[in-house]
């Protein structure tokens, strides 16, 4: 039995129970005219009630497909999720039936997506997008659902929702179209917010904005969220920690200042020293050789090798399994508090 | 014999340059209702093998002034003098010459470059358009440029899309290169890269740059990369420069309000970096009907009456520290009282 269908009767007002999100060994394929694409091969991780987990890498990486493959979204047939689990509280999330899904998404796990212009449909007006999900997950309509739709809005702070409702997206500027869909993914209050680059498509000043609100939200309605994103900057500032991801695997995962202070596995160590930063200023950027890997036809092995300074034999025949690092920051925090890396240099040989 | 750096005259001198959009309605008689100050009043200039770095957020005018200095958009109004000659009222021969001389590489290098094309008629292309140089010569210079950005000579004969992304932004800077400019305008050229590439083309900006006495004109929004390549630094805010100076005193002695938030905002690399929280309100105002007065002021946390009313000068507030901001009293054009300066509070 689930507990999260069983929620199917007038509960839906209150949020959604805090839920425990826990993704075991998760494997997406495309199958394509030019081979199997491994977009996703092996994930693993969890999310704790109220967390903000950072999935971070090049695009490529997988992590949005990791993120597609959560809410069960992955572009069919090319796409499949070919094995894992996705516990969402005690719901396997790949084991339910496309009706149940509708049921969870949008309610239990919903999604920002990263460019607003395109997430909101240009046809309809604010009220009708905003007020979907509580019209179909909380059965509202009429004045109820007027109402709804105007509390959502002043969740995300737009000034004057009862006349701001009745605006298409192309009435409002960037950031203002950004918390619409905040709102939107929010209508249900979900236990899981999955932010997939939500402020790539803003400006600086307005991502800033956008960041704090998503924090204050977060504290006020307690949901946990996976924020997507390759920007290193965004990481520090939201995350509580932080997986890296590199051709489809999790190569590292420890809470936020651990993994800047002491980045275990090469690839994150050198992607952190290449940033150029606004505060200091030096005569050369440290460089990664090389290119990312083509999904299509990845190297045996660990698949930075051929590009890793501190590449040994075994790197090149056998991938690494995750090892356990162990935490060298003590002011690091963060439940629970462990640092993984997926290489050969933390096996017990090399110990 | 050679002159101190400091009255060495300038490469590129942008002077007063304005650029308005008109906005018509109607549908028989079309008429402009009003302009989209796109420039206002911009004055900046660049010293041979020097970079100064444009930074601001979207539509704040950084691209339209990219273009009327590669002389794609007319001026409304202004001069700009490279090597000391007036250039945009250039036709003809010498406007020929002028695009060889200043090269660009843009953003998105999947956009860029022609899918149709090899890469030698890519790299080649501005010799073929602005000179007269021999094919045969042509060849031997995009072997030669394509070595020097780090490619393989023997891929001329490769299209676009046999490269990844790292390498066309290489092909792209070839591109830039192959007719000897002077100045090259970087428009974002690392934004649409992943991560791990970038910093190899960074390195590799200011690496052409020292070996052949280049001068960028770099516009970016990753403050980064603007501290690491920029000698000098601009940033601009609808349309106009709200401070201007050496990248070391604007990246650790901001003086304007808006330059302050947008240090603020652009995120640490490292966590336990502490920055002065600068959240402004409010978004960037409509260029149509910008703000009278200064233009920050609706969004500006120091803002005092006299911003409301009176538009701030872009005047040295200290050692060669340009801002336009009322607070500092420099800014404040003649005419107008200390008095009111102060804004009586």
């Amino acid at each position: 039995m689930t507990t999260l269908s069983s929620h199917s009767g007038n509960t839906y007002d209150a949020p959604s129970s805090p839920s425990r999100l826990e993704v075991k060994d998760l494997q997406t394929w495309f199958y394509t005219r030019r081979g199997v694409v491994k977009a996703v091969d092996g994930v693993s991780f969890t999310l704790e009630p109220g967390e903000t987990l950072g999935l971070v890498g090049e695009s490529g990486s997988g992590k949005s497909i990791t993120c597609l493959s959560i809410l069960r979204l992955v572009p069919e047939p090319a796409g499949r999720i070919i094995g894992g689990e996705v516990w969402l509280g005690d719901t396997d999330l790949l084991q339910q039936s496309r009706h149940e899904m509708e049921k969870i998404r949008g309610r239990h796990v919903s999604m920002v997506l990263q460019d607003p212009m395109t997430s909101l449909n240009p046809v309809f007006n604010v009220e009708k997008q905003v007020g979907e999900g509580s019209m179909y997950h909380m059965g509202l309509h009429g004045t109820g659902l007027k109402e709804r739709v105007q509390q959502l809005l002043r969740w995300v702070r737009i000034p004057a929702p009862e006349v701001r409702a009745n605006d298409y997206p192309h009435q409002m500027s960037g950031g203002m179209r950004q918390r619409i869909v905040g709102a939107i993914a929010l209508s249900s209050q979900p236990s899981v917010l999955i932010a997939d680059e939500p402020t790539t498509s803003l400006d600086v000043t307005i991502q800033a904005q956008y960041l704090q609100l998503l924090k204050d939200l977060q504290e006020e309605h307690r949901f946990s969220m996976i924020f997507v994103t390759h920007d290193f900057g965004i990481v520090a500032r939201v995350c509580d920690r932080v997986a890296v991801m590199y051709a489809g695997r999790i190569v590292e995962m420890a809470p936020t200042r651990e993994l800047f202070s002491t980045p275990r596995h090469p690839y994150a160590r050198a992607l952190i020293n290449s940033l150029p930063d606004p505060d200091t200023e030096v005569e050369w950027l440290t460089t990664i050789p090389g290119q990312p890997p083509s999904l299509y036809d990845l190297p045996p092995g660990c698949p930075f090798a051929p590009r890793c300074s501190e590449a040994m034999d075994i790197c090149t025949q056998q991938y690494p399994p995750t090892f356990e690092t162990g935490i060298a920051d003590p002011g690091a925090t963060g439940p629970p508090a462990s640092h993984t890396a997926a290489c050969w240099l933390y096996g017990d040989s090399n110990r | 014999m050679t002159t101190a750096a400091g009255n060495q005259q300038p490469l590129l001198d942008v002077q007063h340059v304005r650029k308005y959009f008109p906005v018509n309605k109607g549908v028989l008689f079309r008429r402009p209702v009003g302009y989209i100050k796109a420039v206002d009043d911009v004055a900046f200039s660049i010293a041979p093998g020097e970079t100064f770095g444009l930074v601001g957020e979207s539509g704040c005018g950084k691209s339209t002034l990219a273009k009327l200095i590669l002389l794609l958009e007319p001026l409304t109004d202004g001069e700009i003098t490279f090597e000391g000659q007036a250039v945009t009222r250039l036709s003809g021969d010498p406007l020929r010459k002028y695009r060889g001389t200043v090269g660009a590489v843009l953003q998105d290098p999947f956009s860029s470059l022609s899918p149709r094309m090899r890469v030698r008629e890519i790299v080649g292309d501005p010799l073929t358009v602005t000179t007269d140089t021999p094919k045969r010569q042509i060849d031997e210079r995009v072997a030669e440029v394509l070595d020097q950005v780090g490619l393989n000579p023997a891929s001329a004969s490769n299209y676009p899309h046999e490269f990844s992304g790292g390498q066309r932004q290489r092909i792209a800077i070839a591109r830039a290169l192959s007719a000897f400019p002077r100045l090259v305008i970087l428009d974002e050229p690392v934004s649409a890269l992943d991560a791990s590439i970038r910093a190899q083309i960074i390195n590799l900006l200011k690496a052409l740059q020292q070996d052949l006495g280049l001068s960028y004109l770099l516009i970016a929004h990753d403050l980064g990369t603007v501290r690491f390549l920029s000698d000098q630094v601009g940033v601009m805010y609808l349309g106009q420069l709200v401070e201007k100076s050496t990248s070391r005193q604007v990246f650790t002695n901001p003086l304007h309000p808006y330059t302050r938030a947008l240090l603020s905002a652009a995120l640490p690399v490292r966590p336990d970096v502490q920055r002065e929280e600068v959240v402004i309100s409010g978004e960037v105002p409509s260029p149509l009907d910008p703000p009278s007065g200064c233009r920050f002021f609706p969004r500006c946390p120091a803002a005092m009456p006299i911003c409301e009313t009176v538009q701030p000068l872009l005047a040295p507030a200290e050692d060669g520290h340009e801002v336009a901001c009322h607070l500092y009293p420099t800014s404040v054009p003649q005419g107008t009282t200390a008095a009111g300066s102060r804004g009586g509070g």
